[in-house]
């Protein structure tokens, strides 16, 4: 019952701070002249705020008994709580027997405020967690993905090297050493076999029945699967090994061979080391957040042809498409260059333009994807799409491109696809560039395979 | 006088729009709704999403979260073709060839025509494994082969429909029954079209029949009927009275749709109907259509190897040909372009649905066309963002049809809801890789099975969509594609 209480703590938190700020206001606004009938209502605002905030400390007492929160955490906003309350009642007293304002009052006010800000940022950082304000646009979950090291996956230790990875990245944001939620850890040994609120998580004796396992596998959408709906999931690959690891017996020490996974477990494995330990550290692309391009500009864009959409509805980077461009295309073009920092996708493909209209594609120097197939483009013009340095897919099938502008791009840093499929480019020159740039994909000559004669068929047909 | 007959005719016509049923409703609500509706407007946070009125419906909007695939190609081989002959290999069915069904699968269970005990029936075709994947395939799609690692298997797809029309219902619009809009309708009401000049949503049937449900599954249901699907032919004309008739230029088709349009935009101020507005844009749809749809759906002009590789004879209706319009669609910013082949109902009643002679003949016809559509996209660079699904509305038993009790003279499979195989391939799907099993005689899913909301799901999620959030607001409530069901299927994503 008195838990139950304490879980309106978050909502009733809120009154205090609302009246004790409004007894700073009229503090302040009885300064003047013209509010000087507000002086005989703010004794009665404290006394309220002081209940409120009283009530507060209670139920924030008795939250403070469920532990799925950092001690010192809560040890912290505990004591600027019961501080500010203090604060307030000893303001209260000694407002009370003043005369008239003074210097001294106004810097008890300041004081006062800083530490109402203090009480609900501290209690703010319990609930939203510790990083919930902050400037950067960093996917806070991207910064728990640490690059591992697997050489041999046979002689990898499955706790340690796997299972553990997985936990770190789906599991302990809540039950870990910041937070435990349920009482659970799950970021060690120990705390993996103390379980939590509701007893033991992996059951030894019925691995099966272990309330870890089941809650895993549970619907998506089920109250009581694990992570929760809105948290990142365990990929299908984590499932199959996080439930393999419990029911042989959740050894901490085993290393994998010796435990002699299933075929379905090796393939889990073989897809966990594709995942997250291939060696390749995968370039995260990240856009700086950019403004909505304004409906008016929209508009004008789309009578000269273009198709614009924003890459998604959280996302105003734009993809610029155009098939029926108006005549001539540079014109159009130029146009873009007013939303050349949204623009990161343009498709130009058999719009029409040439080599010189590329000089305009080059000021676009937020492009990662361009579509120049069925064009006149020679390598003059590729010459201009050297300095792109976000240019990550370019396809250049159907142009009159050779070996010597598709070399040129090369150097383009971030580029990782080529697509040269009926350009000037030859068998051998195709293979000579694959050979010198093995880390960008080039596609072209080589895929178009002829396909086998119908004479596979006539054995079988009647 | 003529001035006041015609204002008289004009009232007359505006009041048959308010019938007695009209007045009885709003003179209980109508005063309370008023006062309510001006309160709640801001309250409305769908109003926005629904009613993009003034604008034209099918401009490009963005998804709800970065896309993977821009365009989706469906091959639909519709009749439902024998996953036991082409993906799914069951060397223990071989063995158990003529035996009699285990009573335990048959018991309780309803089938369209297998009827008393039926027999089992091995593989009518010999398997192997291909490419670095090492996925079987079996030698009726030999061409296959060469794509074999660029595709996703999925191979315990189920349903709960075992006949034609309704499978085809729930596979394309997520009912088995009339009357929802099809998925390449929700897709270009999600994303609007890349290209302004031709149909978002097109749909080419080959096999001398539309599919056994008709033309609703490709049918707006109660979405606005601009983002109905548009069936273009590979034969003769290929949309339907798109040509202006002789004599009648462009400059005077062009300034009858202007007048027709202003009209149109009068009465869409009046009334605020959407189908309005839909009927505005397809009249310049149309315009526009005249010239660009004959040339994109123009295949003599490609160059003669690609002829070969695809199999294509202009002029006829073929799936080669449809497969081969679906990359120039594609090409050319069509979101989502559906293909219909039948007669893949391998019953057995005849030689045309034998396994061993008209199923064979149906593998060839399209083997080819298939691989040489995933490699011709590949080379092209469109791969990457064009998600490629193919597959039937159900599959086919392990055991020979024994149509009324009797067995077929030919070799033949009846229709089978609980297990069937299909793949994706291109726009963010893992390349060379099979999802799920099915038991040893292929009849139950034993390992990852999903249904077809699940594939419906993960063709949206490819496509940038929440599947959850993708809704309409119709009759009281919010309708989606997958209903109350659905699950991304996240083993195949790349």
């Amino acid at each position: 019952m008195l838990e139950f209480i304490g879980k309106f703590h978050p909502v009733i938190v809120h009154l205090p701070i609302g009246i004790f700020v409004l007894a700073i206001l009229f503090e302040f606004m009885v300064l003047s002249q013209r509010f000087q009938k507000l002086e005989s209502n703010i004794p009665f605002i404290l006394t309220v705020g002081i209940g409120f905030s009283i009530l507060s400390l209670v139920t924030g007492l008795l939250l403070s008994q469920d532990e799925s929160n950092k001690k010192t955490d809560v040890d912290l906003h505990k004591w600027i709580a019961i501080a500010t309350t203090f604060l307030f009642i000893f303001y209260q007293v000694w407002r009370n027997q003043l005369a008239e304002k003074t210097y001294a009052q106004v810097l008890a006010l300041i004081v006062l405020s800083t530490s109402i800000v203090l009480t609900g940022h501290f209690g703010g950082s319990l609930t939203h967690g510790k990083d919930f304000i902050s400037f950067s646009n960093i996917n806070k979950e991207e910064k728990l993905v640490k690059a591992l090291v697997i050489p041999d996956i046979n002689q990898a230790v499955l706790y340690k090297d796997i299972v553990q990875h997985t936990l770190s990245m789906k599991c302990v944001q809540c039950h870990g050493e910041e937070r435990q939620k349920g009482k659970l850890r799950l970021d060690d040994k120990n705390g993996i076999l103390a379980g939590g609120k509701n007893g033991i998580v992996i059951n030894l004796n019925q691995p099966e029945q272990s309330e870890l396992l089941k809650r895993l596998l549970l619907e998506d959408n089920d109250e009581y699967h694990m992570p929760p709906k809105n948290k990142k999931q365990l990929t299908g690959f984590e499932k199959t090994i996080l439930q393999w690891w419990i029911v042989s017996g959740a050894s901490f020490d085993s290393n994998i061979a010796s435990m002699q996974p299933d075929k379905k477990t090796k393939l889990a494995l073989a897809e966990f080391k594709k995942t997250y330990a291939s060696g390749e550290i995968e370039k995260v692309k990240q856009r700086k957040e950019v403004n909505e391009i304004p409906a008016s500009l929209k508009q004008d864009l789309e009578k000269d042809g273009w198709v614009i959409s924003a890459i998604s509805k959280k996302d105003n980077h734009i993809r610029a498409i155009g098939y029926n461009l108006e005549k001539p295309c540079d014109l159009a073009l130029k146009k873009l260059l007013s939303i050349k920092e949204q623009l990161v996708e343009l498709k130009l493909s058999s719009s029409g333009i040439t080599d010189k209209d590329l000089s305009i594609v080059k000021q676009l120097s937020n492009i990662e994807k361009l579509w120049l197939d069925e064009n006149e483009i020679t390598d003059q013009g590729i010459k201009d799409l050297v300095d792109l340095n976000n240019l990550f897919y370019i396809n250049l099938t159907f142009t009159a491109v050779s070996k010597i502008g598709i070399e040129q791009l090369m150097s383009n840093k971030a580029l990782e696809s080529v697509y040269v499929y009926q350009t000037g480019l030859n068998q051998s020159d195709f293979s000579a560039l694959k050979n010198k740039w093995k880390n960008i994909k080039i596609y072209g000559a080589d895929t178009m395979i002829k396909m086998p004669s119908d004479s596979l068929f006539q054995k079988r047909v009647k | 006088m003529k001035k006041e007959k015609i204002q008289t005719e004009a009232i007359h016509a505006e009041l048959s729009f308010e019938t007695r049923r009209h007045f009885l409703k709003q003179c209980r609500t109508g005063m309370g709704m008023m006062a309510l509706g001006s309160i709640l407007d801001g309250c409305n946070i769908f109003l926005k999403e629904n009613n993009q009125l003034g604008t034209n419906p099918l401009l490009a909007k963005a998804p709800h979260f970065a896309a993977k695939a821009k365009s989706v190609i469906f091959l639909h081989m519709a009749g439902a073709p024998s996953q036991l002959e082409m993906f799914d290999y069951k060397p223990e069915l071989q063995k158990m060839d003529g035996m009699d069904c285990p009573d335990s699968f048959i018991k309780g269970k309803k089938f369209a025509f297998i009827r008393g005990v039926p027999k089992l029936l091995g593989p009518q075709t010999q398997f192997k494994q291909y490419g670095q994947s090492g996925l079987w395939l079996s030698d009726n799609i030999p061409h296959f082969r060469q794509v074999i690692d660029d595709v996703s298997i999925l191979k315990a797809v189920n349903t709960d429909q075992f006949n034609h029309a309704p499978a085809q219902l729930l596979m394309h619009c997520g009912t088995p029954r009339l009357g929802r809009p099809s998925m390449g309708s929700w897709v270009t009401y999600g994303l609007g079209t890349e290209n302004s000049n031709l149909p978002g949503f097109v749909v080419l049937t080959s096999g001398g029949r539309n599919p056994d449900s008709g033309k609703s599954v490709w049918g707006s249901g109660f979405l606005p009927s601009v983002y109905q699907g548009t069936q273009c032919r590979s034969e003769g004309d290929p949309v339907l009275f798109l040509k202006d008739p002789n004599g009648f230029n462009r400059d005077l088709r062009k300034s009858s749709i202007d007048a027709i349009n202003k009209v149109n935009e009068l009465a869409y101020q009046e009334y605020n109907d959407p189908e309005i507005l839909s009927r505005i844009a397809q009249y310049e749809l149309a315009f526009k259509m005249q010239v660009a749809v004959p040339d994109v759906m123009n295949i003599a002009d490609e160059p003669a190897y690609i002829h070969e590789m695809y199999g294509t004879k202009p002029g006829e209706e073929s799936f080669a040909n449809n497969a081969l319009l679906a990359r120039k669609l594609v090409e050319k910013g069509v979101r989502f372009v559906q293909l219909f082949d039948w007669g893949w109902d391998s019953h057995g009643t005849d030689p045309g649905t034998a396994l061993d002679m008209g199923f064979v003949t149906k593998c060839r016809e399209t083997d080819k066309a298939v691989s040489a559509l995933l490699l011709d996209l590949k080379q092209r660079g469109l791969l990457d963002e064009t998600l490629v699904v193919w597959g039937g509305e159900f599959g086919r038993t392990p055991m020979q049809e024994n149509r009324d009790g009797i067995q077929n003279f030919h070799k033949g499979r009846d229709h089978h809801a609980d297990a069937f195989s299909m793949w994706m391939a291109g726009g963010g799907i893992k390349s060379g890789f099979s999802y799920g099993e099915t038991d040893p005689i292929g009849y139950n899913a034993i390992d990852g099975k999903v249904s077809v909301y699940d594939i419906q799901a993960t063709i949206l999620n490819q496509l940038g969509f929440d599947h959850e959030q993708l809704t309409y607001q119709f009759q009281g409530r919010q309708f989606r594609l997958t209903d109350v069901f659905g699950k991304v299927i996240d083993p195949i994503i790349a």
